[in-house]
């Protein structure tokens, strides 16, 4: 039964989900650098997107209402920051509204804003990726898994029910930097978010194929053995943790700037184990392996929501819990038959592909 | 009515909470112990029992005429969700461990598995709900409850709770201790190789556990149930709180479960009432409470709690 769809309607999905997938690739890249390529049990991956969500809405928003202070006053008659609930419950729209039309006049203004956002996300996210790498070295795998769950918990609940932080349960609209580009924005966000993509891609690839990967590696794999060859891991995993989480403190901004609202109460655990199951689909250790994972995540999830109503009128279920079912069951039966994932780790680059075959024919 | 300045009710509260707590996290230490993961999919056995439990009255007890009393769907609670219990550990850990998993695969395989059931129970509710008319979602069972004449607080939920703790704690007790069966079980849990060699099928005693985890854990789910909105979510959005029951007690000593259930249940109740609300704090801040509990614990002493009282004791004793 194939439905007739619109081509219009389906490039819009296209471009709205190619954003997704962007985003969410930024994410489980990051990941891959923990999992994939130190072991580490990062169960509250989730803490560094809100970190990232938390810096545009609760941070670089009241900057550039303090900036725009005085357009503000004059157009409204309000000091926004002067009673920060009353702005949350009353003002939040219209206040933002000013501040978009600022931007939509100068392209300067908000690009500034965004880079701004994104630093400042980056930097908060891996500050908090420091912090969390005391707890990694200390802890066994299981218990260092329950404490990172935890300590996202614990961040989710704080900033969802503390209003001053971003609007608490009402959840925090967030200006939008890119208002110059007009009807042309959901094509110029798909190009940058592509782009932070690409970057990503770029950097973890170099780092992985660098002697600083293969030191990874050779952690995850023998750790008492890196450490007889003089290799200092704990400088590594808080390099990686700080590395990895300012780039998802990155994905959450983006995230934020796609929806141009923030509710610190989204960012439940959920998050944290869709990206593993992105990952583990796709395969760790690999890249390009993870960016398929995302990929498939995000095809089974589109053509279900086509279907959808179609697959409602035979069983009368909501087909989301399908999908759900599809994944844990591929999970498992990935983790059991091909735990490396269906893409799994390739050798690394040291040296060209024809010498390791000659090696390893000799072995 | 107050006791050491703290309401009946309120009180009364916590201990129930405290109790459903214990079930859980007794659960969650026998999961531990044979599988060396804490499961993410713990949570789904508790809304299992729930809606189990649910739908017992809904089409066995009332077109019947018979009473519907919550108390009585359980021995069906326990046998379905020992039963889903057993099948998950069956198909989805035994294989693993014997491939020689990790813990970190484990503990992923356990949040596929959380995935599994969720979804089937989401799926059931509402082939229930669009075809029978039933309503199956954020429903409470406690319109099954009965309150003590004279009283606000005196709950049938605060004394069956508390019976099912002792009677549960005890009953592991004589089984793990007084019974040769026990003998074999601690055999298992405290060397799995030694006991293979001297010729205990460890994984046949295991699958026994796990049938106790989930005719456990199910009851927990029904009590549960009493107090909290029944959905599909109504286990997993509680694991967090479970997951530190077991930290703050000790995850790999049963009883560890028993003291941290005290301990986050009542510091949770206790400390929104007597310690949010007057300093007009929300509170949905409650968690935070144990939440840094467990931080603490597990950044100074991830043992636990009953590892660190009986060290402390056998110092003493010297």
């Amino acid at each position: 039964m194939i439905l007739q769809i619109d081509p219009g309607a389906l490039i819009i999905l296209f471009r709205e989900t190619a954003v997704l997938f962007a985003i969410y690739g930024i994410y489980v890249l990051s990941l891959n650098l923990e999992v994939g390529y130190l072991g580490l049990p990062q169960f509250g991956k989730v803490m560094f997107l809100a970190l990232g969500g938390l810096t545009v809405g609760g941070i670089t928003t009241k900057i550039a209402l303090e900036i725009y202070k005085a357009t503000i006053a004059s157009q409204l008659g309000i000091d926004p920051l002067a009673d920060i609930d009353r702005y949350c419950s009353a003002y939040q729209y219209q206040t933002v509204t000013i501040i978009n039309n600022i931007f939509s006049m100068s392209p300067l203004y908000g690009t500034l804003f965004f880079l701004l956002s994104i630093t400042l996300a980056a930097l908060l996210a891996g500050v908090f990726g420091v912090l969390m790498a005391g707890p990694a070295l200390r802890l066994r795998e299981d218990y260092l898994g329950i404490l990172l769950l935890v300590s996202a918990e614990t961040i989710r609940v704080i900033t969802t029910y503390t209003p001053p932080i971003a609007c608490g349960v009402f959840g925090a609209v967030v200006p939008d930097p890119f208002a110059w580009m007009g009807s042309y924005r959901p094509w110029g966000y798909l190009a940058i978010t592509a782009l932070f993509l690409l970057l990503t891609l770029v950097i973890l690839e170099r780092l992985g194929n660098s002697p600083f990967g293969r030191a990874l590696r050779a952690i995850r794999d023998a750790e008492v053995a890196a450490r007889v060859f003089g290799k200092d891991i704990v400088k590594f995993r808080v390099r990686v943790l700080a590395t990895a989480s300012a780039l998802s403190g990155v994905a959450g901004a983006l995230l934020v700037f796609y929806n141009n609202f923030v509710n610190m109460g989204q960012f439940v655990p959920l998050y944290t184990f869709i990206a593993w199951a992105m990952l583990i689909i796709g395969g760790t250790g690999n890249n390009i392996g993870a960016l398929i994972g995302v990929a498939v995540y995000y095809a089974l999830e589109r053509i279900i929501s086509i279907y959808k109503e179609s697959i409602r009128s035979i069983v009368n279920v909501d087909p989301i819990f399908f999908q759900y079912i599809i994944f844990g069951i591929a999970i498992i039966l990935v983790l059991m038959f091909r735990p490396q994932g269906i893409f799994g780790e390739k050798p690394s680059k040291t040296l060209s592909r024809n010498i390791l075959e000659k090696l390893r024919k000799e072995v | 009515m107050e006791f050491l300045g703290i309401d009946y009710p309120t009180l009364a509260r916590a201990i129930i909470f405290s109790n459903i707590y214990v079930l859980l996290g007794l659960g969650l230490n026998l999961t531990y112990i044979t599988t060396k993961i804490p499961s993410f999919a713990h949570g789904d056995l508790a809304t299992v029992g729930a809606y189990v439990s649910y739908f017992t009255i809904v089409f066995l007890l009332q077109p019947f005429g018979l009473p519907a009393n919550i108390y009585l769907t359980f021995p069906l609670v326990a046998l379905v969700t020992g039963l889903v219990a057993v099948l998950s550990y069956i198909a989805v850990f035994k294989p693993m461990i014997r491939r020689g998993a990790g813990i970190t695969p484990l503990m992923i395989a356990s949040f596929g598995l959380h995935y599994v059931i969720f979804a089937s129970i989401a799926i059931v509710a509402d082939y229930v709900q669009n075809t029978f008319g039933y309503l199956t979602r954020n429903i409470l069972l406690t319109r099954w409850e009965y309150i003590w004449p004279g009283t606000d607080f005196l709950t049938s939920a605060l004394i069956n709770t508390t019976i099912m703790v002792a009677i549960i704690t005890t009953l592991l007790y004589f089984l793990l201790y007084k019974t040769r069966y026990g003998i074999v079980m601690r055999a298992s849990i405290d060397n799995l190789y030694l006991a293979r060699a001297v010729g205990i099928n460890v994984e046949k005693v295991f699958t026994a556990a796990w049938l106790l985890i989930g005719a456990v854990t199910g009851i927990a789910g029904v009590y549960m149930a009493m107090f909290f909105p029944m959905t599909e979510e109504l286990g997993w959005l509680r694991l967090a709180v479970v997951f530190i029951v077991s930290v703050v007690g000790g995850l790999s000593n049963i009883y560890g479960a028993v003291l941290g259930g005290y301990v986050v249940g009542l510091s949770l109740v206790l400390g929104a009432t007597y310690i949010l609300t007057p300093l007009n704090i929300p509170t949905e801040f409650q968690l935070v409470i144990p939440f840094a509990f467990v931080i603490v614990i597990l950044l100074f002493a991830p043992q636990g709690l009953v590892e660190i009282i009986s060290s402390l004791v056998q110092r003493i004793r010297k």
